[in-house]
């Protein structure tokens, strides 16, 4: 459904993303992992074409685009085919969440108001927030402000959701219930694209995982083989950072 | 005697409210939008940076009493050597000198906004504004949607000093011979020979006046208190 080719991102002289290429089929789950500062973020940017890539092809079903230079019209296309959760939620801080939704829908993807509005309260649903709609981003708790993020980002049905650390922001506590609503699109077969710590939540999801480090992809496969028997150093050094010690399977 | 004074010096004093009430509306009304795209501009891009920096710190650098005497006895020579060599059938002396004060604010008004404006929009959360971008929303969009709505919320401390700054410049149109309060308080001095009554009443006149524009401005940010803050930010404030 989606193949990204040879995405090249330079920062100055630092190569943050250095001939990346990888697919994704339509109902897969993939999952990112890796050190920080290893070009995660950055990659679901670029997929998204929130950033111009050095160079880079990206297709998206019959949607072929140069992702050094998208073009306005294309980089609308696939933005509206995309469904982005961000780290820190990014809610429009000054829109109730429902209006967060309506908002997206209507100017976003040219919704009329009155379909937004009804999409809006069946995804606040979903994610059950459906008291909070009123409520502006500042009276939410980390949770909630994230599962509104989802809702946002699930209202207009997105053919691909890219999660960026969804639940990196949110204490313990509050991972269990972002990880509950992730785990139900998960069972709904929404093709999914997440960069996460979360070695447990990748593990439990993801049909693949993507190992990220240094702008390159070091190691990737199904999701088993990379977190029980890593093929290279890094990504074992990386699973022994991030997984509580004394455990070294799933 | 004083209480005399005092009655006089109210009577003079209120017709002028409409004409200092007007120096302050329409300089402000007028410098609202250019303010707020030359600001947005100056949050950007480089040369827009420059360009209206040299714009703000010219107005900013110029004493407003200044400028008023050079639009006053200066500028309509100007205006009519202009209009006389172009052949134009304009009496430049006709024009009332309150078009030349309500011209000078409006200058001195735009550089204010201009920096309030370009500090709203640099407050703009660089995240949302990418949210907006992700979720497909036009480049005109987010600047309708995102950062103009946030920007007003953020510039409106800011734009409450600035009108009352505008109110207290307008003062200096009485050098223009200006009917405004202050002219007419010293038309009152001048009748009742009790300068301190006059003055008195003047300043009094001109903080409840600010009181008004400060509470004004005080009810509407209090609309945003909950999106900036959350309920306990206008808990915190009550």
């Amino acid at each position: 459904m989606i193949r990204v080719t040879d995405l090249t991102k330079m920062y100055g002289s630092l190569r943050a993303l250095d001939g990346v290429s990888l697919a994704i089929e339509k109902g897969e789950i993939v999952t990112v992992i890796g050190p920080s500062g290893g070009g995660k973020t950055t990659l679901l940017r670029m997929i998204d074409l929130l950033e111009p890539a050095d160079h880079g092809r990206l297709q998206f079903d019959s949607l072929d685009v140069d992702m050094h230079r998208p073009g306005r019209t294309k980089k609308l296309a696939v933005r509206r085919r995309i469904g982005f959760v961000f780290q820190q939620f990014n809610l429009f801080s000054h829109r109730t969440v429902r209006q967060n939704i309506v908002d997206v829908l209507c100017f976003g993807h040219g919704w009329p108001k009155r379909d937004a509005e009804a999409a809006a309260d069946e995804a606040l649903l979903d994610v059950d927030l459906a008291d909070k709609r009123d409520a502006y981003p500042a009276e939410l708790s980390g949770g909630q402000a994230q599962r509104a993020a989802i809702a946002r980002a699930m209202a207009a049905r997105p053919d691909l959701l890219i999660l960026d650390e969804p639940t990196s922001a949110l204490d313990p506590e509050l991972t269990g219930e972002v990880a509950a609503v992730i785990r139900r699109l998960a069972s709904d077969g929404m093709t999914m694209l997440m960069v996460t710590h979360h070695v447990d939540l990748a593990a439990e999801l993801a049909d693949r995982v993507l190992v990220l480090a240094d702008g390159r992809i070091v190691e990737e496969g199904f999701v088993h083989d990379v977190l029980d028997n890593p093929q290279t150093d890094r990504t074992a050094a990386f699973l022994e950072r991030v997984r509580p010690p004394g455990r070294s399977g799933l | 005697m004083a209480a005399n004074a005092f009655v006089t010096t109210i009577r003079e004093i209120i017709p002028g409210l409409p004409l200092t009430l007007v120096l302050t509306a329409v300089p402000l009304v007028l410098a609202l939008v250019p303010g707020v795209l030359l600001g947005y501009l100056r949050s950007r891009g480089r040369l827009a940076y420059y360009l209206t920096g040299a714009y703000v710190t010219l107005f900013r650098s110029l004493p407003v009493v200044l400028q008023i005497l050079f639009a006053y006895s200066w500028l309509p020579s100007l205006l009519a050597g202009l209009a006389a060599a172009r052949g134009w059938t304009v009496d430049v002396f006709a024009i009332s000198p309150v078009w030349y004060a309500i011209a000078v604010l409006f200058f001195n008004t735009l550089a204010a906004l201009i920096e309030v404006y370009r500090s709203a929009f640099s407050a703009v959360p660089a995240r949302e504004v990418e949210a907006a971008r992700a979720a497909g929303f036009a480049e005109s969009r987010v600047f309708i949607q995102v950062r103009l709505p946030q920007a007003f919320m953020f510039a409106l401390p800011n734009l409450a000093s600035a009108t009352v700054n505008l109110v207290r410049m307008s003062a200096l149109a009485y050098l223009m011979t200006v009917p405004e309060m202050t002219g007419r308080a010293r038309m009152a001095a001048g009748l009742t020979f009790d300068t301190i009554t006059a003055y008195g009443v003047l300043l009094l006149a001109y903080v409840a006046l600010c009181f008004l524009i400060d509470s004004a401005y005080d009810l509407i940010y209090g609309r945003f208190m909950r999106r900036l803050h959350g309920t306990a930010g206008v808990r915190g404030l009550t």
